[in-house]
């Protein structure tokens, strides 16, 4: 690998990012992939000029979707909120708190988001419950890990591939990251897609296309990619990335510090720990003429990280990026006990955050070309945990709703497969039931996902502009070709 | 030098000495025996508090806390984050306080969830009492520590509301992992072993086992018997004694603990696979018995299993020696696992001296290009400490041994806030692979553009800014390195030649190479030296080769 980054840096010249560690980086930024060198020769340009966006918000522990997104209905032939409220007990949101949403694909029936999601008192803004009105907000219920559509029946068959480790908090979030759930790798989707993308759109990028506000995640690394991994808004972008070099002799520490990094690469930690650097150094360099933000977001963690993309938007032109992939997280969502209360702080943090920065977007008038997403460790078990108002949660399960909002989302609407039971994107909440993957007196309610993960990420990579031939698709969701559709249509 | 990175939290030049002249079995062996924590710096001993701060210890000004730092010291990390900085500095028994320090990564409660620093002080003493004892004792434990119980929700599981939290994490992460392994480490496949292309890994384990663990570990809750509990204080829970089977229950008909058949692992050599439901449960006596004695049939059915030899010896190298072991040495380490050579499992000084002592441990510089594993903030920032004598800001006696407040400091800026893991996966999984890379690297996930400008701005304050500064109440004390030998080194040689040679040894073991020594000459021979120094030069010039060394990534990676 050593060898032949240098001889493409001797071919390239070598001088365009001015770094000494530019062999390291060259590699990480993409300009080794093989593929990625054979598109940017087909590409006319090499490059477009539109600007798309993909933010990833990762409820990190294993959001309870059942109490996120409720039958607020008393149809009789599909679950109503009866029996949700049954089903879950003290755990049940009340009815007359919900948030109605109505919801075509469900023959118009009212559903309704947690009673967080709206206005909140003491929050700067009104939440998101009204983006589904606006059709800005598309709900994906159900969707989960799969290797390929699973029925209850076959969850009992040995030959069908089933995800591994099921309710397992690292290989699920590694399964919804990877976007693969029959084996372990190490590459993300969100890195996958940079692979593929970066050099067509942007080819002279001065930052990463994937940044991440939650350190380095495996959604963001892929084969040549490594991403950004930068602070929260508390930091300016200006000094987020900027070492100090204080005291005597401190423009000769600079200039050593930085010519130490092309030294001893032969050791491939050491390589490694200069890559990092210089992706970091070269960002640096970028980010000093940086922008801000107009629009008021709230102070909590997942506040902060909307508020610092939001920032890299506004700046996207002098970063010369065309296409950035973000990442962010927030969590406390692994609500084995305090559910009630530690769930609805978490959904005002979550609701506050992303609709101000839905209203950043649009007084940047880029909101037609900014997508947010959810992902999640797995759904939880319908059935509670543990006794008592005051410790009832619940546990590990898999299937989950998913939220996605945007200028170009189709919203007011459910996405996603049918169930078995009732031709619904929407789960039959019967214990043991067919869409439950577990069975007899002891089942739980661990609805079998009727949506892939695949198929919700390749949704949003379509809008985002991955080329859809087969090798392409393939090479970013090996597994896609498993599912009916590889389109779920909550975009354009 | 290398020895005391791996087994210490860096060397120092008193420490290198005394091993080169009495060797290293003979080190190991008075390591074993060391007094821990040293006498000068015990445990925090602090008392039990409530649940709900009381309004004189809230960190709320309406009614004043008394003392003001009462919060601080009660409800937050930070007593216990400086004391084990004081230990990792000053302590004789590196060894133990290591090899805690690693156990704590594998067998993970965090601050994010355990409230008060006194609980998890109990949890720190189980992983020190056991670090060089043996595994099984370490695993039992563990499994009844009440921060771990509430951590992971065993003290919240029960017959009628079970919980699978512990249950599960107990074989995932702290003992046999997913997949089955070989002795080496491999990963064993349905199909083949040695696995082939497109072969499926043979899962050590799934739903239906962790459902039967989970009925054996119902019904233990916070200890509140005057009879079995020491450590009952009015008005707190009871997070020092082990959990006790239904605890507060008083009749057998309220009993929480699953009296049902359970079934467990079933592996090549495993003995007891089933457990026979509960024939004489009508006393709570009887319960009591039937569910410690089913405990122990599940915890011996773990701790035999094949797989845990190689699965925890791996990630014991990985913490001490380096990211990815060859299986052979993963080989040599599990099988002191398996048998210390007096037919014991689980002894543990038989396995840290299998890996301390290994030739991919020992012997000349390392050339392989995959030897190595990047510096977690924890070991760079002590390291540097230990080997620039590290002391007070004033210059003399010891440091505080922190670094500002205790989730917001300078380890938290480089991802590792002692104590504070961000989840039960630790800070970062022994499976991490680089990116772009096929090389397991875990440290490196929390090397990132971010935390990479961190650490070399956490040597800008250490190092050129003369360390951390007194600042009331969080640092009382401050931290500050002696560099009063280089500046000597570089007195007596205006080339820099000699203080150069100091920091290879000190730093990097004897291999900087030489393009690094001649760039980083060029930067220190940029200050000017008189031909009587002064203490400002000398320092300056200390300074700016200790900073460059520093911050290479030559020393981010221990090697």
């Amino acid at each position: 690998m050593k060898e032949s980054r240098r001889e493409f840096l001797k071919k390239s010249g070598g001088c365009a990012l001015g770094m000494v560690g530019l062999a390291t980086q060259m590699h990480h930024m993409g300009m080794m992939s093989a593929l990625a060198q054979k598109t940017i020769d087909e590409s006319p340009q090499g490059g477009e000029t539109d600007y798309k966006a993909l933010v990833l918000i990762f409820w990190s522990g294993g959001n309870d979707g059942n109490n996120a997104v409720i039958p607020n209905h008393s149809d009789a032939t599909i679950s109503n909120y009866a029996t949700y409220a049954a089903l879950r007990s003290n755990l049940a949101v009340a009815q007359a708190s919900l948030l109605p949403i109505s919801v075509p694909r469900m023959g118009g029936l009212t559903y309704g988001l947690h009673p967080s999601f709206g206005p909140v008192a003491g929050q700067p803004n009104n939440g998101i419950h009204e983006l589904w009105a606006s059709g800005k907000l598309a709900i994906v219920p159900n969707c989960g890990t799969l290797v390929r559509p699973t029925t209850k029946a076959q969850m009992s068959q040995s030959s069908h591939p089933k995800p591994y480790q099921l309710y397992s908090h690292s290989d699920q979030v590694a399964q919804y990251q990877t976007s693969i759930s029959n084996t372990q790798v190490f590459t993300g989707w969100g890195g996958r897609l940079a692979d593929q993308m970066n050099l067509t759109r942007n080819p002279n990028g001065l930052v990463p296309m994937v940044t991440s506000i939650a350190g380095a995640q495996l959604f963001t690394s892929g084969q040549t990619t490594l991403p950004m991994a930068i602070n929260d808004s508390n930091t300016s972008l200006a000094n987020v990335l900027n070492p100090t070099f204080s005291g005597t002799g401190a423009t000769a520490r600079r200039t050593a510090w930085n010519s130490l990094r092309g030294i001893d690469l032969a050791s491939n930690y050491i390589r490694e720990a200069s890559e990092v650097t210089d992706i970091a150094m070269a960002a640096n360099t970028a980010l000093q003429t940086s922008q801000d933000t107009t629009v008021t977001f709230p102070n909590t963690g997942l506040g902060r990280q909307l508020r610092q993309i939001a920032r890299l938007i506004k700046t996207r032109t002098t970063l010369n990026v065309n296409r950035q992939v973000f990442y962010c997280q927030m969590g406390g969502f692994d609500t084995h006990n305090g559910q009630i209360v530690n769930q609805a702080n978490l959904f005002t943090q979550y609701s506050q955050a992303v609709r101000a920065f839905y209203d950043e977007m649009t007084a940047q008038s880029i909101q037609n070309n900014v997508t947010t997403f959810t992902l999640s460790d797995f759904g939880r078990t319908m059935n509670p945990a543990a006794a008592g108002t005051a410790d009832v949660g619940s546990d590990h399960a898999w299937g989950n709703n998913m939220f996605v909002i945007g200028g170009s989302v189709l919203g007011g609407d459910f996405y996603g497969m049918n169930t078995v039971v009732n031709q619904t994107p929407f789960p039959q909440y019967v214990m043991g039931g067919a869409d439950d993957a577990d069975s007899g007196t002891g089942a739980r309610g661990r609805w079998i996902p009727t949506t892939s993960v695949d198929q919700y990420a390749a949704t949003l990579a379509k809008w985002f502009g991955l080329p859809q031939d087969a090798g392409t698709l393939a090479s970013v969701f090996p597994n896609l070709a498993n599912f009916p559709t590889t389109n779920l249509g909550f975009l354009p | 030098m290398r020895l005391l990175q791996q087994a210490a939290f860096g060397p120092t030049a008193a420490l290198d000495q005394r091993i080169r002249r009495i060797g290293l079995r003979v080190w190991l062996e008075e390591q074993f025996q060391a007094q821990y924590p040293s006498a000068s710096n015990p445990y925090p001993d602090l008392p039990l508090k409530p649940t709900n701060a009381p309004a004189d210890c809230d960190n709320n000004t309406t009614v004043p806390d008394v003392p003001a730092t009462c919060f601080r010291d009660t409800y937050t990390m930070y007593p216990l984050q400086a004391w084990f900085f004081k230990e990792a500095y000053y302590g004789e028994a590196q060894l133990k306080h290591r090899v805690s320090w690693a156990l704590s990564q594998i067998w993970v409660v965090s601050g994010v969830d355990t409230q008060q620093s006194r609980f998890m002080t109990e949890y720190y003493k189980i992983l020190a009492n056991n670090a060089f004892g043996n595994y099984r004792t370490l695993m039992q434990q563990m499994t009844l520590n009440p921060a771990m119980g509430n951590y992971l929700d065993m003290v919240r599981s029960t017959r009628t509301a079970p919980n699978e939290n512990y249950p599960r994490e107990l074989k995932q992460l702290f003992s046999i992992g997913l997949f089955e392994l070989n002795q080496d480490g491999t990963v064993r496949c349905v199909e083949n072993n040695p696995c082939q292309p497109g072969d499926t890994p043979a899962a050590t384990y799934d739903q239906n086992v962790v459902n039967n663990f989970t009925k054996v570990m119902t019904g233990w809750n916070f200890c509140n018997q005057t009879a079995s509990c020491p450590n009952i204080a009015v008005g707190t829970v009871n997070y020092i004694d082990p959990m006790l089977l239904n605890a507060g229950v008083t009749t057998v008909g309220n009993n929480r603990h699953d009296l049902t058949a359970k079934t467990l692992l079933n592996y090549p050599g495993s003995t007891t696979t089933n457990i026979a439901a509960c024939t004489n449960c009508t006393t709570l006596p009887n319960i009591a018995t039937y569910a410690n004695n089913s405990l122990n049939q599940a915890l011996d059915n773990v701790f035999n299993h094949p797989t845990l030899g190689p699965y925890v010896s791996k990630v014991l190298i990985q913490h001490l020696v380096t990211s990815d072991p060859t299986p052979a040495y993963v080989s040599r380490v599990a099988a002191a696992f398996n048998n210390n050579g007096s037919g014991v499992r689980g002894d543990m000084k038989a396995v840290i001296t299998a890996i301390l002592l290994d030739p991919e441990a020992r012997g000349d510089a390392k050339t392989d290009p995959n030897f190595g594993k990047l510096r977690e903030p924890v070991q760079l920032t002590t390291n540097l400490a230990r080997t620039f004598d590290v002391t007070a800001a004033s210059g003399t006696g010891q440091s505080d041994g922190v670094f500002n407040g205790p989730t917001n400091n300078l380890l938290t800026n480089m991802a590792q806030s002692v104590f504070y893991s961000p989840t039960v996966f630790n800070y970062y999984a022994p499976d991490y692979k680089i990116p772009g890379t096929t090389m397991l690297g875990p440290e490196f996930s929390l090397m990132t553009t971010g935390t990479a400008v961190a650490r070399a701005n956490f040597m800008n304050t250490m190092v050129v800014n003369n360390g951390v500064a007194v600042s009331s109440p969080n640092v009382p004390l401050g931290t500050r390195l002696n560099l009063s030998e280089l500046q000597a080194l570089s007195a007596a040689d205006p080339t820099g030649g000699q203080l150069l040679d100091a920091l290879n040894y000190k730093m990097l073991n004897g291999t900087m190479s030489a393009q690094m020594r001649s760039t980083i000459l060029t930067a220190v021979t940029s200050i000017t030296q008189s031909a009587t120094p002064t203490a400002t030069q000398t320092l300056d010039r200390a300074k700016q080769a200790v900073y460059l060394v520093a911050t290479s990534s030559q020393y981010q990676i221990q090697r």
